[in-house]
């Protein structure tokens, strides 16, 4: 139960910062970003999961179910898109790596997390997997994010006959 | 397998196949009222819709309905999300935008859209797409008029960030600058 109050706690923080990133960011940006973040998370993590069984998840209750489902909605959501932020803003080539590894480190974390208190158990994966993993969504996501920043300033100017 | 063939191709890839191919089509052919910007996050919003559903009602604990063939992710599954299933949320958008209905309208506008989507979903059940257990169709219906009540309220939302400015040719030639 413990758990899941801090789940609880860290989704009203990142909904906060993702409020907060609105401020920083295009708002439809942070919302298409948001929702592909989940989309990547959700299908890498089923792929990884059910199809490849290379890690093994059984929710034998609600509370394990959620307590997990929680962060996937909102903190890695949020993290994910934070950084797209950073690596889009005028900050040096250093400190985005050092953002990308401190922000990677931090998603596989909350796995490690779940390993630890048993409601994930990693059978065929590992820490260099899981970066592997952050780093093609990241990678996708920031192709999206790019296009749609485009989309958006193509759509400020139409003219018409 | 990273992403399961269908174990016997049978009626429910067929139906997915042909809804595809009848759908498409028709978006590109009727007229569009929404900017693209719309239709990405629209576009986007729906697959993570499904995938949400997907992830919480239909596996343990839940388990109310099993999509296709498996009880695993596969490609047919993903077909399903990202190019099948968003097109009927354009639809509903998309004409939504035309007129714009308010009130009573906006409210008869949703009702008649859901009985569409839920004579679509009672269509795909008797192809085996879904394989209800324990889920009920009228229960699809108020979950397509909140899903698509969230989709209007979005495209308004985004339209309302991301205004059109239109700029007439002829004064963009006298000042080209603008």
């Amino acid at each position: 139960m413990g758990t899941l109050w801090l789940f609880l706690i860290l989704t009203v923080l990142s909904f906060i910062s993702l409020y907060v990133l609105m401020k920083k960011m295009n708002v439809t940006n942070v919302v298409g970003c948001y929702l592909l973040s989940n989309i990547l998370i959700t299908n890498t993590g089923v792929i990884i999961n059910i199809n490849l069984k290379l890690t093994k998840q059984d929710p034998t209750s609600q509370l394990i179910f959620w307590t997990q489902k929680l962060p996937e909605l909102s903190l890695k959501p949020a993290l994910l898109v934070w950084l797209t932020y950073i690596l889009f803003s005028k900050k040096s080539l250093f400190s985005k790596i050092i953002y990308f590894f401190f922000f990677l480190t931090a998603l596989i974390s909350i796995e490690k997390y779940f390993v630890y208190i048993g409601y994930l158990e990693w059978l065929n994966w590992n820490v260099f997997y899981g970066y592997l993993r952050y780093s093609l969504i990241i990678f996708l996501l920031s192709l999206y994010s790019y296009y749609l920043e485009k989309l958006i300033n193509r759509n400020k100017e139409v003219i018409t006959r | 397998m990273m992403l399961p063939l269908p174990k016997q191709f049978d009626a429910n890839e067929i139906f997915i196949i042909v809804s595809t191919i009848l759908s498409w089509p028709l978006m590109f052919k009727l007229p569009r009222y929404i900017s693209a910007v719309i239709i990405t996050i629209i576009w986007t919003f729906n697959v993570f819709l499904a995938l949400l559903a997907d992830i919480t009602i239909s596996v343990k604990p839940n388990d109310f309905y099993m999509t296709i063939d498996h009880n695993t992710h596969e490609l047919f599954d993903i077909l399903l999300h990202f190019i099948t299933y968003p097109t009927l949320p354009y639809f509903v958008v998309n004409f939504y935008h035309r007129k714009k209905p308010k009130g009573i309208k906006l409210l008869i506008y949703l009702i008649l859209w859901s009985g569409v989507a839920i004579a679509l979903e009672w269509i795909s059940v008797k192809f085996h797409v879904f394989t209800y257990m324990g889920w009920k169709l009228y229960l699809s219906f108020f979950t397509y008029f909140i899903v698509f009540s969230l989709n209007i309220w979005l495209s308004n939302f985004i339209e309302k960030k991301n205004p059109i400015k239109r700029t007439s040719l002829v004064d963009s030639i006298k000042s080209p600058s603008k």
